[in-house]
């Protein structure tokens, strides 16, 4: 009986130690699986994968998987326009090579930017400006948009005009004719003479009255290049200092 | 922004340089001299005589509104004190009504 106990003893270990045995085969096989997926994984590239092989492909980075990619690709004439951030630079055009100008930025860079058939040309006066409108040396603003290949088209180009810098003189008035002309003698006593114009705004409308010689004044005009008498844009009255 | 850095000069607080709006009525308030009289450029306007003129407050701090043409506008703005010390600055806002 006691032999018998044993027996039983000892089949229902050796029992138990097969069942363990498969379990941690089991778990063996999960692991292994998990392995497997790891692999699958590789062999279907996801973006990243795609995005690597693009770069090796082309030789140059891209961006899948991380926005809107560009739409329309190089042909004959350059590249379109893609869904890229608009951006704008403000420069001096610096050079045109067909249709890519070179634009100096403020800062000291310059940066090439694709002139296509459908950028908007704007030209002060000239309602029909096409490329061949644009001036090496003129200032522009443009709003451009890189393509496919990264690189920038012009979506809008705007020329600016140049405009005469504008000056403010103050001082005493020391002559006035009502709509011809006023003179001042400023701080370090140089006698400055003004044009006045219908066009030629009194300011404060309250103390226009008040404009006469011996007023305390700040006369705004343009700098005149030529070193002739500027015309006065605008005159402001100060009110009487005390003495 | 501190005091010194106002004395030192002109600065444009609102908009920013380059930034980009859809109203053509713009805004700007900026911070200069106080008392200073600043004219700041209004390209809406028919004749660039149309400036936009006003006195800066005790603080230096002055705000206006200009109208702009679609497109960039590039502003320039001066200021002076009583004793004819000038400082200018310019700043180019871009008009989209169709961004």
């Amino acid at each position: 009986m006691k032999k018998n106990l044993i027996s039983i003893f000892i089949g229902v270990i050796l029992v138990v130690s097969a069942f363990g045995s498969q379990v941690y085969k089991a778990s063996a096989s999960t692991s292994s699986d998990y392995l497997v997926i790891g692999n699958q994984a590789e062999m279907n590239p996801g973006p990243k994968a795609t995005e690597m092989a693009i770069e090796k492909a082309t030789g140059k980075p891209t961006q899948v998987g991380k926005g809107p990619k560009t739409q329309g690709n190089v042909n004959g004439n350059g590249a379109n326009p893609g869904n890229g951030k608009k951006s704008h630079f403000q420069g001096i055009l610096g050079a045109i090579n067909g249709n890519i100008l070179t634009v100096n930025l403020k800062d000291g860079r310059s940066v090439d930017i694709t002139v296509l058939d459908s950028t908007r040309i704007h030209i002060p006066k000239n309602k029909n400006a096409t490329l061949a409108d644009l001036q090496i040396g003129s200032r522009m603003a443009i709003q451009a948009q890189p393509d496919s290949n990264a690189a920038l088209v012009a979506l809008m180009i705007n020329a600016i005009p140049g405009k005469p810098q504008r000056e403010h003189q103050v001082g005493v008035v020391t002559a006035y004719t009502p709509g011809a002309s006023i003179t001042i003698q400023n701080n370090h006593g140089d006698s400055l003479s003004f044009i006045l114009t219908p066009n030629t705004r009194i300011l404060p409308q309250l103390r226009a009255g008040d404009l006469a010689v011996g007023s305390w004044v700040t006369i705004i005009a343009p700098r005149d290049p030529s070193g002739g008498p500027a015309t006065a844009q605008a005159i402001v009255v100060h009110p009487a200092k005390a003495v | 922004m501190s005091n010194s850095q106002v004395s030192s000069g002109l600065i444009i607080l609102v908009p920013q340089d380059g930034s980009t709006v859809k109203d053509p009525l713009l805004d700007l308030n900026g911070q200069t001299m106080p008392g200073a009289v600043v004219s700041i450029d209004n390209p809406g306007e028919a004749s660039p005589d149309d400036l936009v003129v006003v006195v800066a407050d005790s603080s230096g701090l002055f705000s206006a509104r200009v109208t702009l043409l679609e497109g960039p506008n590039l502003i320039d703005v001066v200021a002076s004190d009583d004793l004819g010390n000038q400082k200018v600055t310019s700043f180019t806002v871009y008009l989209e009504n169709n961004p």
